[in-house]
């Protein structure tokens, strides 16, 4: 549009477009900020861990590479060693104590990124208590010779995969005994990872133009999603996800294919083709929110006065939830959604009363959560503004030198 | 009739925008407890 032709609401959003950009950079730029400040704020001291891995021992000795010697007195008793794996939230620290035979005596948390219910199951559990008594030499598989905590599988399998690297570092540096051949964990491809896939083309298919049964399909896709992605598995993309997705605390890729697919999948469909299947086809607490919607007749979509107001003040929260994520490396810190709540049932009074109040309003408007304080959506427009930017500058370089061939 | 129809509409816009505000003072009070329980633990495990 030639500046002739600019009418007073087109140049208006110029300005709300510049504007939009100008916060985005800046917001861009106090995360990173905030990523370099919270690497000079890592001084979780281990030691209280070692203690409790071993209780009986009085002192500890470093001997390099995060082990320790344990001694009663002046006796060795046994040595204490740190393994490390990347659990729901993060990397997930174990202190694991080994006798002078390769067994493990006991084993405690030395530090974590968990959601702090996950962890408390996992701590209230006797979880921790059956890996006393194994030897390096055994597999510490979940469903094989460990037995998972339902509802924390990702911390469980890390604290297992934790427990076996250390108990294994031990024999090798400290004991010189000879350590099977470490196998790559099987596979996991299950139901989740299948439904997801699926839902994924659903809801990519649905998206096109003219396509019939498109109501039928969305509600199949929507009800699918929240009771096999939500209710059954609890498995939901959350801001925890990106921001560990993001701060590159990736997973094993063998036991968490469903991790690569959701985050993987949502950032390559939003490149490739600026669409969101996620959100519209079969988010489980979208989902949930349609079926109030159902139950009351909703049909509007909230009030459109202070629109932009509060557009800004959800895209404040999500700003805030990822910097202060970013600054305390800690992915689940501020996570402030309440899918857990209603999928698990479990979460702070705040989270329930929060449930209660959303669930309520869907009766009367259109998906609440999401018009006004999903952080997800703030951080999907990021990703679309920053495609289009990218687009812009692309044929602006391309028409430039078009223009500059021409003699 | 469109005059009714806005000035009944208002006072529930006014509401649900008043609902919104406390889901947010919410969030906020959500957001900064678990940030002050991260904050205890390093505390605690710096002074163990």
């Amino acid at each position: 549009m030639n500046d002739q032709t600019k009418t007073p609401s087109s140049s208006s959003h110029q300005r709300r477009r510049k504007i939009e950009r100008v916060l985005a950079v800046i917001a861009f730029l106090t995360v990173i900020v905030a990523w370099f400040v919270g690497g000079t704020l890592q001084s979780a001291s281990i030691e209280p861990a070692l203690a409790q891995a071993l209780p009986d021992a009085d002192k500890f000795e470093s001997i390099g590479n995060e082990s320790y010697a344990a001694y009663r007195g002046e006796d060795l008793i046994g040595y204490v060693s740190i393994g490390e794996e990347v659990g729901y939230g993060g990397p997930l620290k174990v202190a694991v104590a080994v006798d002078p035979a390769g067994n493990v005596m006991g084993i405690a948390i030395a530090s974590h990124k968990e959601t702090p219910s996950f962890m408390d199951r996992v701590l209230r559990s006797d979880f921790l208590s059956q890996f006393s008594g194994k030897i390096f030499s055994d597999p510490f598989q979940l469903d094989n010779d460990i037995d998972g905590i339902t509802g924390a599988t990702y911390t469980s399998r890390a604290i297992a995969q934790s427990t076996l690297q250390a108990s294994r570092a031990v024999a090798t540096t400290q004991l010189g005994l000879t350590v099977p051949a470490e196998k790559a964990p099987p596979i996991r491809f299950g139901i989740p990872e299948i439904t997801l896939i699926g839902l994924y083309a659903a809801g990519y298919i649905g998206q096109s133009k003219g396509l019939k049964y498109k109501k039928q399909l969305r509600w199949a896709t929507l009800l699918t999603g929240m009771f096999v992605l939500g209710f059954w598995f609890n498995v939901p993309l959350t801001i925890s996800r990106i921001n560990s997705f993001l701060m590159g605390y990736w997973p094993q890729w063998q036991t968490n294919i469903y991790w690569y697919l959701l985050v993987g999948g949502i950032f390559f469909i939003f490149t490739v083709d600026n669409k969101n299947a996620y959100c519209a086809w079969f988010c489980p607490f979208g989902a949930a929110q349609e079926c109030m919607g159902a139950i009351g007749g909703a049909k509007s979509n909230g009030p459109q006065r202070f629109r932009r107001q509060l557009l800004w003040i959800q895209r404040g929260l999500a700003w805030l939830a990822v910097v202060l994520a970013f600054l305390y490396r800690n992915p689940g810190l501020s996570s402030y959604e309440i899918f857990g709540t209603l999928f698990d049932l479990t979460g702070s009074t705040v989270a329930f009363l929060l449930l209660g109040i959303i669930l309520i309003m869907s009766l009367f408007i259109r998906r609440p959560w999401c018009n006004f304080l999903c952080p997800l959506d703030p951080i999907f427009d990021i990703i679309r503004l920053t495609r289009t930017w990218t687009l812009e500058l692309w044929k602006t370089i391309i028409n430039k030198r078009n223009a500059r061939s021409i003699p | 009739m469109e005059n009714n129809n806005k000035q009944t509409k208002r006072p529930l816009d006014t509401l649900v925008i008043g609902l919104i505000l406390f889901c947010v003072i919410l969030v906020l009070v959500e957001i900064f407890s678990n940030l002050t329980h991260e904050l205890d633990l390093s505390i605690l495990s710096n002074y163990v």
